[in-house]
């Protein structure tokens, strides 16, 4: 076959096709799907708008409630007399100890049968203990419960507490007052 | 009022661009067509070309506003959009889909010169769809804008950000591979078939 009657072949050949791609239309279901996604898109431009304004309501309200707060708070602290700090870390002798010793030997030094054997007491073995007195005094007659916590030697180093432990945990004793709120805590030195 | 085709592409891009939902709807009707060929010709299947279309003219009603008459035409535009798509597309399924022939070459009575003739040529449509199909990309773009679709060879390069000089030379080499591979098909045609033998044992 030459090279004249293959382009001619070539290009009837593409001619045909041409033809036959020329009745071919997109189906009306694209049409459909495309419009619908126009409107959906524009529905949401929209509404877009009204919700952005609440949303910057909403923020300005939050903030200027944010604002007025943290006024008040100021002026209640600015109000509130300071109190003089408290020692943090009370050396004390166990046996010596006035204020809270009637305290700790109604709870802490009268355990449950067999209790010390599995828990021993931060304080319980050793001749010296700090005793770390925090919020109200312990009242007279009120139960104070001990709770036994396993703490890291740097927290107490950061309550002035220079535990003799060897480990990083370190055994103490919380006494927990009638309203839950720790009124002390109790470290072997 | 005015009629569809009255409007210029710049006039109806402007509206649509300012949210004119019969604006972008008569956009659609005036080029889906081109693009839903385009496709079609381009990836051999029916349902890609329609997710094509879709992909080209949601791109078209998102970026209205950037469209710029001043840098090529509508029709152009949509063409390079329809292009980068169909590669995308053709790059994450790395293979042709065959064209259903049954129901994607209507062929309308009055077409048909005799039955013969309409079988050929039927044939011939079909050959052509597969050598075109088998052709590497950038030969397959310009044969199907440029004597298919009877695009400009100004305009293809446009669509296609190369120069007129290498769709002329792309041109030429893909017509000179579409001759090669229907010569091949033909020959292979008429190879007969070998008879089948039943041996007896």
């Amino acid at each position: 076959m030459s090279a004249r009657s293959s382009d001619q072949a070539l290009t009837r050949a593409l001619r045909a096709l041409a033809d036959a791609e020329a009745r071919v239309e997109t189906p009306a279901h694209v049409e459909t799907a495309i419009m619908a996604l126009w409107d959906a898109r524009h529905d949401q431009a929209q509404t877009a708008p009204t919700r952005r304004r609440i949303v910057r309501g909403a923020a300005a309200i939050a903030a200027g409630v944010t604002i007025v707060g943290s006024v008040a708070l100021q002026r209640d602290l600015a109000d509130r007399p300071i109190a003089p700090p408290r020692s943090p870390a009370i050396s004390f002798d166990r046996a010596a100890s006035p204020r809270v010793a009637p305290a700790i030997s109604d709870a802490a030094d009268t355990p449950a049968p067999g209790a010390a054997d599995r828990h021993p007491s931060p304080g319980a073995n050793d001749a010296r203990s700090a005793l770390v007195v925090m919020g109200d005094p312990i009242a007279t007659g009120e139960i104070v419960h001990i709770v036994r916590m396993r703490v890291m030697r740097s927290a107490l180093t950061e309550l002035g507490i220079a535990a003799n432990a060897s480990t990083e945990m370190v055994d103490v004793d919380v006494l927990v007052g009638e309203d839950g709120v720790a009124r002390g805590l109790r470290v072997s030195l | 009022m005015r009629h569809e085709g009255e409007v210029s592409d710049d006039d109806l891009m402007r509206r649509t661009a300012a949210g004119d939902r019969d604006a972008f709807a008569a956009v659609y009707r005036k080029h889906h067509s081109v693009v839903f060929r385009f496709a079609r010709l381009m990836t051999g299947s029916n349902e890609t070309a329609e997710d094509i279309v879709q992909e080209v003219f949601l791109g078209l009603m998102r970026g209205a506003s950037r469209y710029d008459p001043a840098r090529a035409s509508l029709t152009t535009y949509l063409y390079g959009s329809a292009r980068h798509q169909i590669r995308r597309r053709l790059l994450r399924d790395r293979l042709f889909v065959s064209l259903d022939d049954s129901g994607s070459d209507p062929c309308p009575a009055h077409v048909v010169g005799s039955a013969v003739e309409e079988l050929s040529r039927e044939r011939d449509v079909r050959e052509m769809r597969r050598a075109i199909l088998a052709l590497p990309s950038k030969y397959r773009e310009v044969i199907v804008l440029c004597d298919l679709q009877d695009v400009s060879y100004a305009d293809a390069a446009s669509a296609l950000s190369c120069a007129i000089g290498t769709v002329r030379s792309r041109l030429h080499r893909a017509r000179q591979l579409l001759t090669q591979k229907l010569q091949r098909s033909r020959a292979c045609a008429l190879v007969p078939a070998r008879p089948t033998v039943r041996c007896e044992v």
